[in-house]
């Protein structure tokens, strides 16, 4: 069954499931689009199974900078379904794929039906408010190349080694100029940790660019295991890197 | 708009910009750079006060450069006096990258002057030197 290729949905209970099946659709995840703006009502609920969603939020100077990354480890728009919220901020496709989708209200209808449902959306809520604060500490005092890797192996975890990524797009997400960038993209290329070619990132080393990066990797993935309390890996990306090692 | 390209130095290393920025002067272009450095700087500015960031113009010329060291603000906390050496040393051992660079660029001049030369005179840069 293709929606379970994302993990929220694959920890649903078969009765949940069955409840949610028939209202699950695919959809593809084109680049650049935005699926909730700032202060709208969220229609539906996206539960991706390969590409990556980014949080954003943008300031009055057009700046902007990403607070968290959604990718087949977890859902958009469930916690705001369940209590007719709004979106808090800008969610748009970083790297495109694929996603089961489901309107708002179906999901409202079984989480009010089901505790566990309703527990399994909250616990992935508690994971998200955690990246959002790890990502927080992360921008203030850690160094750019630290946060680069980083962010590099957030995309690992969630998308494996290619990368469709430019480099603007990456200052964007990080909230820093393209020449910022651009710099420490050549400095781990030089090093042999990534190759980067026009619009495209190829992760080289893993081991080595989880050494040059900080604490805050290792932490997101500490608190998805945390909150769902079976230490499972995320994402194919680390698997990859297990049989590697 | 001009289009001004910015070369960022860490040591012996240029990390060139294939691409460029278009900004509406050479202020506008030192405002960009000081940003860069501020945020290649932060939270690591012990370890990269002899970077710079070199701005040059469309035709690759140089027109500005910045010290990291001069855009430490938490070098104002220890005083006119330490500020000022540590910016010294910081423009010391940056010069020195350079000289160091240049003897790099100009031992591999002269290794490919005497590849030619042998090409040409075969066992030429074998012949022992007359120091008389």
């Amino acid at each position: 069954m293709p929606h379970l290729k994302n993990e929220i949905l694959s920890r649903v209970s078969s009765r949940d499931l069955q409840l949610l099946r028939p209202h699950l659709r695919l959809v593809e995840l084109e680049h650049g689009r935005v699926i909730a703006d700032n202060r709208e009502r969220v229609h539906t609920v996206f539960f991706p199974h390969c590409g990556i969603l980014s949080c954003v939020v943008e300031l009055k100077d057009g700046s902007s900078i990403e607070t968290g990354m959604i990718g087949n480890d977890g859902v958009f728009g469930a916690m705001q379904a369940i209590d007719d919220r709004l979106s808090l901020n800008k969610v748009m496709v970083q790297i495109p794929g694929r996603a089961s989708v489901v309107e708002a209200g179906i999901i409202k209808k079984v989480a009010d039906s089901s505790p566990d449902f309703r527990g399994l959306i909250v616990k992935y809520e508690q994971f998200l408010l955690a990246q959002v604060q790890q990502t927080t500490a992360c921008n203030a005092v850690h160094n750019i190349e630290a946060r680069t890797c980083k962010w590099l192996i957030r995309m690992y975890d969630l998308a494996g080694t290619d990368l469709p990524l430019t480099q603007e797009f990456l200052a964007q997400m990080m909230g820093v100029q393209r020449t910022s960038v651009s710099t420490v993209a050549s400095q781990l290329q030089g090093k042999g940790l990534i190759e980067y070619r026009r619009g495209r990132v190829q992760i080289r080393n893993i081991e080595a660019v989880q050494h040059q990066a900080c604490e805050c990797a290792h932490a997101v993935r500490e608190h998805y295991a945390e909150v769902f309390g079976d230490g499972q890996k995320m994402s194919a990306g680390l698997s990859d890197l297990d049989q590697t090692t | 708009m001009a289009l001004f390209y910015f070369i960022v130095k860490v040591g012996r290393k240029a990390f060139p910009d294939p691409v460029g920025e278009e900004f509406e002067n050479i202020a506008d272009a030192c405002a960009h750079a000081h940003r860069v450095a501020h945020e290649l700087m932060r939270n690591r500015e012990n370890r990269t006060r002899h970077w710079r960031v070199q701005v040059c113009d469309d035709y690759l010329q140089p027109c500005y450069e910045c010290l990291f060291a001069d855009l430490d603000q938490r070098l104002e906390a220890f005083g006119d006096v330490v500020r000022g050496s540590v910016i010294q040393v910081a423009r010391t051992t940056a010069a020195l990258n350079d000289a160091m660079q240049d003897i790099d660029d100009t031992m591999s001049d002269l290794r490919q002057t005497m590849r030619l030369l042998d090409a040409a005179t075969p066992g030429f840069s074998a012949v022992p030197v007359n120091r008389s």
